[in-house]
């Protein structure tokens, strides 16, 4: 077994403004017997410990085979990497994209390797996020990273149907606050219509709006959220990572399953906003809450269960979840596929391609977490 | 939607036409293109899983269905049943439905097949360069080619293949010298 710490950042994560947030309250277990009692209001300020693992069994292969798997590369006043563990019968090797400095675990499988594997562990501290929009401050950030996050990315164009539809729905707004209010309320009141092509698009954002099938899982939101964010000027980026636990508020589409983490990607985002830096957002997962939380869609987000969900995670969001990366365009090194989108699941390839990574017991591999707790 | 001006008898653009101002546009959940007049089909060329090869001098005769889709695309997979019961609907010497896989690997794309016994022919586009050539950016995206080899139009995004809708889009295809009158009668 090998042990390997936390590198360090790379350019573009580095000097992240630590956020003074004043003291709140910890957040509690909302025990609500109706909706009029639901309750989500995230607060940081105690860091909790998990210990993430990942493993991988190929079931078949095709010649020699490739597999890698996403690590923890994001240190913040929000998350910290700690350390990474692995195992397998193959050769293993942690590195990082050219990039954005997405880490990830490279294990190259022998041709006859009988039953490869390889797991991974890694521990990380998250907290939860939420911004004191009465204290602002104005966090350093460079000019070359605030333009970098401002690019359009093969995904996620910035010009055309983009544009019209960020100039259209951020009209009136005056300051970067009210754009990225308006934009994130545009992507929640959208996403209840009926598509006019009820297609799915590559995960290309000019698609997403040509055919406005926003629904499902077609739509990448927070994607689509960031591009209409850049198209206007505001720095934005994806943060793509994993749910882990349930969340404390009682909303069960707001967490994940410790036991089996599969399926629990969710991709959140982060908007530069003057004044108050990198700030949280998830408007998907207010949509997820409106079409999944009750067995009802819910239409409106004033709605009792809505509200608070709509609220808080305008600015914060619950560290029930581990950022792998912001990364786009991922070319992951010595694959012979295609450059990824995004890189949030396990890729695997043999002599016949790339493995569903959408499949996970086809590919076949598991996710889980567990809490370590400090005794007090 | 626009409508070409010429080709006022395409049997196509009139049965695109009924199907269009018998529902509302968008409601739909899927629009339908006319191939615009005077542009060429994309040469191609595609196996099978079974290891067959298909092209179009080989289909002559016969309408084609080109149903490009993906396993991450649900309303793809709400179709496909439908999609493959067409040939025997309609007669296997009559209509060809071909179903070009998106940029997944064979045994990606074998699994599904087995999983959900599909029979219809199913062909590896791995690069994406058939679905490119076509012009397809959204899926499930089915191409209309009637007997005659003419490509006649585009349907994009989950169609209902065994309803209402669906006679008078196929129909055509497999007479497309016959042809209708405006009034609806054939000649």
């Amino acid at each position: 077994m090998t042990t390997v710490h936390a590198h360090a950042r790379r350019l573009f994560l580095k000097s992240l403004a630590l956020t003074s947030v004043a003291a709140l309250p910890a957040a509690s277990f909302a025990q609500a017997a109706s909706p009029a009692d639901r309750q989500f209001a995230p607060q940081p300020g105690r860091w909790r410990t998990f210990e993430v693992t990942t493993r991988v069994d190929i079931l078949a292969q095709q010649g020699a085979t490739r597999v890698w798997l996403p690590v923890a590369s994001v240190d913040t006043d929000w998350q910290k990497s700690m350390d990474h563990t692995y195992t397998s019968n193959g050769q293993a090797t942690l590195t990082a994209d050219g990039q954005y400095g997405a880490r990830m675990l490279y294990v190259e499988f022998a041709e006859k390797e009988a039953k490869p594997y390889v797991e991974l562990t890694s521990r990380i501290q998250t907290q939860n996020r939420a911004v004191d929009w009465q204290a602002k401050r104005s966090p350093a950030e460079d000019a070359a990273t605030l333009a970098y996050w401002r690019q359009p990315t093969d995904l996620l164009p910035t010009d055309g149907i983009v544009r019209q539809t960020a100039l259209a729905a951020t009209q009136g707004a005056r300051t970067d606050v009210d754009k990225a209010q308006k934009l994130y309320d545009w992507i929640v009141a959208n996403t209840f219509r009926e598509p006019k092509v009820k297609g799915c698009g590559e995960g290309d954002i000019k698609t997403m709006l040509e055919t406005g099938n926003l629904g499902g899982k077609c739509a990448d939101l927070n994607a689509l959220f960031v591009g209409l964010c850049r198209s206007v000027g505001l720095p934005a980026r994806d943060v793509y990572g994993l749910r882990l636990v349930p969340s404390a508020f009682g909303y069960k589409e707001l967490g994940g399953n410790p036991a089996s983490l599969k399926g629990a990607q969710h991709c959140r985002a982060e908007v530069y906003l003057k004044g108050y830096g990198w700030v949280a957002m998830d408007p998907a997962d207010v949509t997820k809450v409106m079409r999944q939380e009750t067995p009802e869609w819910i239409k409106s987000p004033q709605n009792a269960v809505v509200k608070p969900v709509n609220s808080a995670l305008f600015g914060g969001w619950e560290g029930n979840w581990m950022a792998y990366n912001m990364a786009h365009d991922v070319k992951l090194p010595h694959s012979k596929g295609e450059t990824l989108g995004f890189f949030m699941y396990p890729v695997g390839e043999d002599a016949s391609g790339r493995f569903n990574s959408y499949a996970p017991d086809d590919f076949k591999y598991q996710i889980s977490a567990r809490e370590i707790v400090t005794p007090s | 939607m626009f409508w070409p001006i010429c080709r006022p008898f395409s049997p196509l653009i009139l049965a695109a036409a009924a199907l269009l101002s018998s529902a509302p546009g968008h409601a739909q959940g899927y629009d339908i293109r006319p191939w615009p007049a005077g542009q060429s089909a994309p040469a191609w060329v595609g196996t099978d899983l079974t290891g067959q090869t298909w092209q179009p001098a080989d289909l002559r005769g016969k309408a084609v269905l080109i149903n490009f889709w993906a396993s991450w695309c649900a309303p793809c997979l709400a179709e496909m049943p439908l999609l493959q019961s067409l040939p025997k609907a309609y007669g296997r010497d009559k209509l060809v439905v071909l179903a070009v896989n998106f940029k997944e690997s064979g045994p990606v794309v074998q699994r599904y097949v087995q999983r959900n016994s599909l029979t219809l022919p199913v062909l590896l586009d791995p690069l994406g360069k058939m679905a490119r050539a076509w012009g397809v950016s959204v899926f499930p995206t089915t191409v209309l080619v009637a007997a005659d080899g003419r490509v006649v139009g585009v349907v994009r995004g989950e169609f209902d293949w065994a309803g209402p809708q669906a006679a008078p889009l196929l129909a055509p295809l497999m007479h497309p010298l016959d042809g209708v009158n405006p009034q609806g009668a054939r000649r």
